[in-house]
């Protein structure tokens, strides 16, 4: 059963068309990864989804709801983090989370609250102090406990990683696994790549309003070339024999290659010389999507 | 609903304290240096010698009145009243929606299961909850001072109280063009000043078409031109006319505000 469902979404601001026909689709308990460089339409799809934006044209549900007539009861199931972490002037930290909670109608601390404050390390003391003086960090940390704290049944995400430093990411990959694990579905948007890697399951790629591709992250990474840049020790060869690697360039004993075939082939290659050093640069987000640009509408990706 | 409606309250707390206790005290003052001015008489000669503008300014151009609860009545319409009490009107309706929206504090409280409609209702009570408490604190500053003074025994308490009605029905009616405005705006600061503008000039064409007579026929369209507390102390029949004007300028401006929001796309 799907989670989310988009459907031909179209959506045009001014002379701006922001969807050209978004289809997504996130089966229940899934951890989805929007991929997209800013300005892609991202944001736009997940306020469809949340129901702060009606689409021109086309579908949205959220757990068989749709997303702008229903959204009152698709609200009271889901959690949300805006790409937008901003608090109404007055609150402390404390303050904020509990009028959140009473617009839920719920009183009082709640359990998951105290646990999630924990693990993002928001102390008492910081809770007691106004927003207003909350570094971006502290802030985004403030936010995704207001979005997780009432444990619910799809949390979307828009950003979640931005201003938190690399320790707070892999405790947020944690809790959003363990949330996945209750069976939780999670969305989540980002124009990190290695941040969608390390925690979801399935991906879409959107740019110009359009999904380029969906699948797995391992199908997305098929066929793309990744940077290698070698350092040899001593004289370095004058080729190397290995299928799928392209010499990008040499400065004397340091070349750049771009390795597009299988890696066991070009370490044993390699492995033939003294190497002084190697890098083996992780998939940007911009090669990721050369592989896409220009390509008409969305596809599937093969392995997914 | 109840926590939207106490946390605006709140934020709005600072500024509601300080026009309505500001004007107390202008009420107060007003009455409490009525003997200053030299009493009915003096006042009243003062008022016949001032040029026509001065005496449109108050609606006062047939006269004052007789009655110290005229003379009352008369400050009612001075600017000093209206713009304070309008300042508190625009700080609420802007911040309702539009300058939320323009700083992304919406998002998050949006995200709650209430009807959008219901969140602003909220803000709207706020804003008619406020108005009242301004005009209440202005009228009891003139009980007040009419007490100190001694006059108490001369003052129409329950004719005052209909001419801050009227007073009240500006505030709401502008509150309804405001929150009209803010509901569909994503710019905070641009509601507050659209709206102020627009309120100018309804001001200025009332005053013209007071002192003007090819602008008269214009007046009408404004909603100073339903403000009229000396009409109200001087038993004036045109009382029910301005409050059903004015009241349904705020009602209307109210329904369509929530009707708007509630179908509006938040785009910030």
């Amino acid at each position: 059963m799907q989670a989310l469902a988009v459907s031909g979404v179209h959506k045009r601001f001014g002379s701006v068309q922001a969807l050209q026909g978004v289809d997504l689709a996130v089966e229940r308990g899934a951890i989805f990864g929007f991929l997209g460089p800013n300005g892609a339409g991202k944001t736009t799809t997940i306020r469809v989804l949340t129901g702060f934006i009606r689409a021109d044209e086309g579908d949205a549900h959220v757990l068989g709801m749709d997303a702008w007539s229903d959204t009152v009861a698709i609200k009271a199931r889901l959690g949300f983090l805006p790409d937008i972490v901003a608090f109404a002037s007055g609150f402390t930290g404390q303050e904020f989370l509990n009028y959140v909670a009473s617009l839920r109608g719920i009183r009082g601390r709640l359990p998951r609250q105290a646990e999630l404050l924990e693990r993002l390390e928001l102390p008492n003391a910081a809770l007691r102090r106004k927003v207003k003086g909350y570094s971006s960090g502290m802030a985004k940390k403030l936010a995704l406990v207001q979005a997780m704290q009432h444990d619910p049944d799809v949390l979307i995400m828009d950003e979640p990683t931005e201003a938190l430093d690399p320790l707070m990411r892999q405790e947020l990959f944690s809790i959003i696994r363990e949330t996945r694990d209750r069976g939780a579905t999670v969305f989540m948007s980002s124009h990190v790549l290695s941040d969608v890697e390390e925690v979801c399951e399935r991906v879409a790629l959107i740019r110009d309003g359009r999904i380029v591709g969906t699948g797995s992250v391992e199908a997305l990474r098929e066929g793309k070339a990744r940077t290698m840049v070698v350092e040899f020790r001593g004289t370095p060869p004058d080729r190397l024999s290995v299928r799928g690697v392209e010499v990008l360039s040499r400065d004397g004993v340091r070349w750049e290659l771009a390795v597009s075939g299988d890696i066991n082939d070009v370490l044993r290659e390699l492995a033939r010389h003294d190497i002084a050093d190697m890098t083996y640069e992780r998939l940007s987000l911009e090669s990721l999507f050369m592989g896409f640009y220009g390509e008409d509408g969305g596809r599937e990706l093969t392995g997914a | 609903m109840l926590s939207v409606f106490m946390y605006t309250l709140r934020s709005h707390r600072i500024g509601l304290l300080a026009v309505s206790f500001g004007l107390f005290l202008m009420s107060l003052i007003i009455v409490y240096t009525f003997d200053a001015f030299g009493g009915l008489d003096t006042i009243a000669e003062l008022f016949e010698s001032l040029p026509a503008p001065m005496t449109a300014m108050f609606r006062a151009q047939a006269g004052f009145g007789t009655s110290i609860t005229s003379y009352i009545a008369l400050d009612y319409r001075h600017p000093v009243y209206i713009i304070a009490g309008l300042a508190f009107v625009l700080s609420v309706s802007g911040g309702a929606a539009a300058r939320e929206i323009e700083r992304g504090t919406a998002l998050m409280l949006l995200a709650s299961p209430i009807p959008r409609w219901r969140y602003l209702l909220a803000k709207v009570g706020v804003l008619v909850v406020g108005a009242v408490i301004i005009v209440a604190m202005a009228w009891l500053g003139s009980l007040a001072g009419a007490a100190l003074t001694g006059l108490a025994g001369d003052v129409e308490a329950g004719t005052l109280l209909l001419a801050q009605v009227n007073g009240l029905g500006v505030l709401l009616a502008s509150g309804g063009i405001a929150m009209l405005l803010s509901a569909v705006s994503s710019d905070g600061g641009r509601t507050v000043s659209v709206t102020a503008g627009i309120l100018t000039v309804m001001y200025f064409l009332d005053f013209v078409g007071a002192i003007w007579s090819p602008a008269e026929p214009l007046a009408p369209l404004s909603l100073f031109y339903y403000l009229d507390p000396l009409a109200v102390a001087a038993g004036g029949s045109t009382f029910l006319r301005d409050v059903v004007v004015l009241f349904g300028v705020g009602l209307v401006g109210f329904v369509a505000a929530l009707v708007l929001f509630q179908r509006r796309d938040i785009t910030r």
